[in-house]
């Protein structure tokens, strides 16, 4: 598998097999810093699932709160528990599991979707669209959403600590600009290191550094007509881009293992055998030569 | 059917072609070391009861011969320093890009680690080149000499090797992941 899911799995069991017989305390996280917190109630009978994230509360503000009310309705509390972001609250009762379970595993997607939809939207109506939504989801990195006519683009400032995944970076985000030439209906991609590209001009708090890189993905018309999907893919860039960044950095090292083995039966080919003859006497005695 | 032959043979000649380009390079760093690789034991002119590899404490001018670079370019390049009971040989590798100098730098971390293993392996290199070989008398008593150089030999058309392969695969796995990502939006 390729891509990257963006339901959370151990979210949609949890939901799915509370059954109110068990009591239930777990914590657990996802990408981009994302923390979950699932507990039932006294009377076991309800479950709260809660959700810390960094850039919530940006989140909320644009178009956030209008999409998690959408789609979960009468579970979205409208006071979160102490510490946390968001929290829901399924009833043992509810009816059709696996759709709800389903639903409630996609909870951070909703969140991460929700300004994306709120723009599609706005595009696909004619309403009118703030300029730029700036994002601030992880604890030095952001994304921007900005609209040009009937056209998004979005850019995602990417931060790398090592000096080497800067340059290995840097060879799969120029992948991306290259292999998009070959391709049809898909948006444009260009990326800058360093200096934020154009589109983030007059714009406050953009960071900028040796360790940045700058993705800007336009969106056409067409993706954005196809808004739940598109929202899925965008949102994932990122982890996508460090999975398979990690993923070819773990296959170097397997190669190298390999190779530096060989290396060292070249090596061990230099030590001569040992002699180790049994010389035998006359009746049979021997004696071992070293 | 001979078309096909054909084109066997062609991409053979290409391939040999490739390695050839470095077959003199090699074949002068095998000639050198075979002579440069002739120790024997010798103890320690200043300290008593100390046999010390002399290429390395260079007390003695009189026990070290002329060092050697043998270059193919500016950065391809092997210093073989010997003196009476030891040879030190240092090796710059090729970097032509920034991915080559980070998977070069990773290829030699990896043996570095495993000097314990690598008997004639340095921990450290020599300043200006990347990896160095310390081979003292001790070694060539317990080991074949012509198998030593061989190693040698070998280690330096593996790390090219190694850093060229995972370059290509490098590339290869960058595209594959951008296609599949945004062919999903078409």
């Amino acid at each position: 598998m390729i891509l990257l899911e963006t339901s959370n799995r151990i979210l949609f069991d949890e939901v799915f097999n509370f059954n109110g017989e068990k009591r239930i305390y777990n914590i657990f996280a996802d990408f981009d810093g994302v923390k979950f917190h699932t507990h039932t109630s006294e009377d076991k009978q309800q479950l709260f699932v809660s959700i810390q994230f960094k850039g919530a509360a940006d989140l909320l503000k644009n178009g956030g709160q209008t999409y998690l009310k959408a789609v979960y309705g009468p579970l979205l509390q409208a006071k979160p528990e102490p510490g946390y972001d968001i929290t829901l609250i399924i009833d043992v009762n509810a009816p059709n599991k696996e759709e709800l379970a389903h639903k409630v595993s996609q909870l951070k997607r909703n969140l991460m979707a929700a300004p994306f939809l709120m723009v599609f939207d706005a595009i696909e109506s004619k309403k009118a669209t703030p300029e730029i939504i700036s994002i601030d989801y992880r604890s030095d990195e952001s994304f921007y959403i900005k609209t040009q006519g009937d056209n998004v683009t979005v850019i995602f400032d990417i931060i790398f600590k090592d000096s080497d995944d800067i340059v290995l970076s840097k060879i799969f985000l120029q992948a991306f600009v290259d292999v998009r030439k070959t391709l049809n209906n898909v948006p444009s991609v260009s990326f800058s290191q360093k200096d934020p590209p154009l589109e983030l001009k007059g714009v406050r708090g953009v960071r900028a550094g040796v360790n940045h890189g700058f993705v800007s993905i336009n969106l056409f018309p067409g993706h954005i007509k196809k808004a739940q999907e598109t929202a899925d893919l965008i949102q994932t860039f990122r982890d996508y881009l460090h999975y398979h960044i990690k993923c070819a950095k773990g296959y170097m090292h397997t190669s190298m293992r390999n190779r530096v083995d060989g290396l060292l039966q070249v090596l061990n080919r230099a030590k001569p055998e040992p002699v180790n003859t049994v010389k035998r006497t006359f009746k049979g005695k021997f004696f071992k030569q070293s | 059917m001979i078309i096909r032959m054909i084109i066997l043979i062609i991409a053979a000649t290409i391939m040999v072609h490739l390695t050839t380009a470095q077959v003199p390079y090699l074949n002068c760093i095998r000639t050198t070391l075979t002579a440069a690789i002739c120790l024997e034991n010798f103890a320690s002119q200043i300290v008593e009861r100390h046999n010390k590899p002399e290429v390395e404490v260079k007390t003695n001018k009189e026990l070290l011969l002329n060092p050697i670079v043998i270059a193919r370019n500016k950065q391809e390049k092997v210093l073989i320093e010997s003196s009476i009971n030891s040879v030190r040989i240092s090796v710059s590798i090729k970097k032509s890009d920034e991915v080559e100098v980070i998977l070069a730098k990773k290829f030699v971390r990896f043996l570095v680690q495993r000097a314990e293993n690598f008997i004639i392996l340095r921990r450290k290199p020599v300043e200006g080149y990347d990896i160095s070989f310390l081979v003292t008398n001790f070694h060539t008593e317990s080991m074949f000499k012509h198998k030593l150089v061989d190693f040698i030999i070998q280690f330096l058309e593996d790390i090219d090797r190694e850093v060229s392969d995972l370059k290509i695969t490098l590339n290869s796995r960058a595209r594959i992941v951008a296609s599949e990502y945004l062919k999903e939006y078409a």
